[in-house]
Order: C-alpha cells, then sequence, then structure tokens
C-alpha cells in the first residue's frame, strides 16, 4: 500500500509541475467580465410653491406650500379669488398663465424633479352692482338720467385700477346713448304716455274754448236782434 | 515492485527536458579550433492582466458618472500581440419592474493621457475596441445619460449588465506601433 501511495505521490508531482506551464496559458484565453450599472428613479418629488397675491390656493385640493407629488404627475392648481374680487393676471415663474387657467385652475407640467414654483396673482374688487345691467332700472334712470351716471362715477371712484374705470366708461357710455335716444323722442314710438296726456288735455281744451267762443258770439247775436 | 517503482521513477526523471544541460564532448581528436556550440532556448509563455471597472451605482439626474477605468496593469505579450477589450452593452437601464420602461445611457472611453501630455476624445465603445500593447496603458471610462433622458424616466430601479471581453490577438497587417 505505501509503496502505491509513493507512486501517486510521484505521478501526481510531476503533473502538478506540467500544471503550472498551462496555468499561464490560460491567463491568454479570452475572460469575460461583466459589471453591473444600476440606479434609482425617485417616485415622488417635493415641490414648494409660494403665491403672492390675495388669493386661496390649493394643489390637488391641498392647501398648504410644501407638497409631495408622484413623479410625472400633472399636479393641478387651483387660484380663487376672495369674495368682491376676481383674478385679472396670473404668472408662474415670471410665465403669464392668465390665459391658461380654466375656472381658476391650471394643471403644471409633469413633475420630474424637486423644484419650486412661484405663483404671482392679481386680483380687483368686483362692483357689486357692475353684474346688474343698466336695463334693469329704467325708471329711474328715465326719470331722471343723471342719477346712474353719478352712482356709477361713485363706484368708479372706489375703483384701484384702469381697468375698473374703463368698465365704468362703458357704462356710462350706455347712459349717455341712451339719454341721446330720449332726446330724439319725435319718434311715435317712444312717446310718452304722460305727453300724451298733456297733449290731450290741451286738445280738450281747445275744444271747450272753440265752444265757449261760439256761444259768446251767438249770445251777442242774440242780444243785438 | 521496488524494482518497478524504481524503473518508473528513473523514466520519469529522464523524461524531464535536460536540453540545457546536453553536452557536447571536446576532446584530443576534435579538430581544430576545438570548439562547439551550444544553443540555449527558453520559452516565456504570454500574460497579462486586464483590469475593469466594478459595478456602479449612476446618482439620480446625473449626466455623467465616473466608470473607473479599463487598465492593462501587467503585460508579457509577444510580438505582433496585443490586447483587445470589448465592450458589449446595448445602452438600456431597464426597470426591474417593468422591462418596456428604459433609461438609455452610453459608455465612453477616453485613452488616459499620454506621456506627452496628448489628450484624446472620449469615444463610444460600441463604436470602438480598447486596444492595450504596453502595460499601464488605460481607458477611463464614464457612464452618459442625457438630462432629457432622465426627464422622461418613470420611477423605479434600473440595473443593466456590461460585459468586458478580453481577448489576445496579431497586430492586424500594416498597423504602425502605437
Amino acid at each position: 500500500m505505501k509503496k502505491i501511495a509513493v507512486f501517486l505521490l510521484c505521478l501526481s508531482i510531476l503533473s502538478a509541475s506540467a500544471l503550472t506551464a498551462y496555468a499561464e496559458e490560460a491567463e491568454v484565453n479570452t475572460a469575460p467580465g461583466e459589471v453591473t450599472i444600476g440606479t434609482e428613479v425617485p417616485d415622488s418629488h417635493e415641490i414648494i410653491i409660494t403665491v403672492k397675491g390675495n388669493v386661496d390656493f390649493t394643489l390637488n385640493g391641498k392647501t398648504g406650500t410644501e407638497f409631495e407629488v408622484e413623479r410625472l404627475s400633472e399636479p393641478v392648481i387651483e387660484i380663487k379669488a376672495k369674495d368682491g374680487e376676481k383674478v385679472t393676471k396670473v404668472t408662474l415663474n415670471g410665465e403669464d398663465i392668465t390665459d391658461q387657467l380654466v375656472d381658476g385652475k391650471y394643471t403644471l407640467p409633469p413633475v420630474y424633479e424637486d423644484g419650486e414654483y412661484d405663483i404671482v396673482v392679481e386680483t380687483e374688487e368686483v362692483p357689486a352692482d357692475s353684474s346688474e345691467p343698466d336695463s334693469s332700472t329704467p325708471d329711474s334712470s328715465e326719470t331722471d338720467s343723471s342719477t346712474p351716471d353719478s352712482s356709477e362715477s361713485e363706484s368708479s371712484s372706489s375703483k384701484s385700477d384702469s381697468s375698473s374705470s374703463s368698465s365704468s366708461s362703458s357704462s356710462s357710455q350706455n347712459s349717455s346713448s341712451k339719454s341721446s335716444s330720449q332726446g330724439g323722442g319725435s319718434s311715435p314710438s317712444d312717446a310718452n304716455p304722460a305727453t300724451g296726456i298733456i297733449g290731450g288735455a290741451t286738445v280738450g281744451g281747445g275744444l271747450i274754448l272753440g265752444a265757449l267762443l261760439v256761444t259768446k258770439r251767438k249770445n251777442k247775436e242774440s242780444e243785438e236782434e | 515492485m521496488k524494482r518497478i517503482i524504481s524503473g518508473l521513477s528513473a523514466l520519469a526523471i529522464m523524461a524531464m527536458p535536460m536540453t540545457a544541460y546536453a553536452e557536447t564532448a571536446i576532446d584530443q581528436d576534435t579538430p581544430e579550433p576545438k570548439q562547439a556550440e551550444a544553443v540555449i532556448t527558453t520559452e516565456i509563455a504570454p500574460s497579462y492582466i486586464v483590469t475593469i471597472p466594478t459595478d456602479t451605482k449612476v446618482k439620480f439626474n446625473d449626466t455623467q458618472t465616473d466608470f473607473g477605468k479599463v487598465e492593462l496593469t501587467q503585460a508579457r505579450l509577444d510580438p505582433g500581440k496585443q490586447v483587445v477589450v470589448t465592450v458589449d452593452t446595448d445602452g438600456k437601464l431597464n426597470n426591474a419592474k417593468d422591462d418596456t420602461k428604459i433609461i438609455p445611457y452610453m459608455v465612453t472611453a477616453q485613452y488616459a493621457t499620454g506621456a506627452e501630455g496628448e489628450e484624446y476624445m472620449p469615444f463610444d465603445v460600441n463604436d470602438s475596441d480598447l486596444i492595450f500593447d504596453t502595460a499601464g496603458q488605460a481607458f477611463a471610462m464614464e457612464i452618459q445619460i442625457t438630462e432629457d433622458d432622465w426627464n422622461a424616466a418613470y420611477a423605479g430601479e434600473y440595473g443593466d449588465t456590461v460585459l468586458f471581453n478580453v481577448s489576445y490577438e496579431d497586430v492586424p497587417a500594416g498597423e504602425a506601433e502605437p
């Protein structure tokens, strides 16, 4: 048994020396190496929204200034003016988006990173009577045409900017056009019933006077006879 | 049995290369000049070690990420031979949950600044192999993802495998030494 072991040992020594030579050869052979590249894209982003202006603001129905939104989502901001006011201009990071507001709502572009948005909202007061048309009170304007003009000038004086004054001037233009149509009241359709009464009374009076004159003449003729 | 073992051992010893020790006898009968040639030979097997980049994590929104380098750190090459490294990549980082969602990327290599201070332009590894013939040569690697591709990427984890194939090749005929 010992002899066999010695023999095998000798063989293994001989074969081991041969293997060393082949190991170097193995280094020359093609050797592929795998490398992994990885990355992670977040599923949400934090956005900070600063709103300047006297308005109520929500993002996706939530109030606040810092929001966490889903990546690539399109958050909807809603801007509501306070009672008695209306939104006249909205800018987002300096860009005018007033025309893109639909019912006070604006959809932000897909969010792909954390960011800050500056929203500036300009508002103006809405006159209490400006929503009611002038034609709703025709009798009062006809009885005294100067009255509605004065009331409008009062309301316009309380307005702050030029757009409001332009609206009041347009309403005064309406009233002035009405007064001009009254001034040319010769047409039958524009006849005032009160004027008709006066006219009727004048005709009736003339008839009565005529009748009186006729009776006076008859009385004088009978006295002379 | 002893004899058999002794015989085999003797044969094994005799089988060992003894070329270098072969002797030529010169004696009084050797004509003048009494000279003999002895040829010394040896064989050095070619060997080399190529270092390739390790696994790399790309930071979100980074358009350029260092991908280490590919370097021929040790080389004992045969004349007319070179080491060629081919980088296989499909250029797509695949979403772990939905492989239809990808982020395109590109691996570039730039030959390291030479001794003369010469600078080389980076190139797409899909367009050209990395060729080495001297130990110490290296290519700086970079992973590039465009801003637009980042912006359009869906949420999730992405990954891809880059395969570096190293081969020992003949220098193409007529190609000048670099």
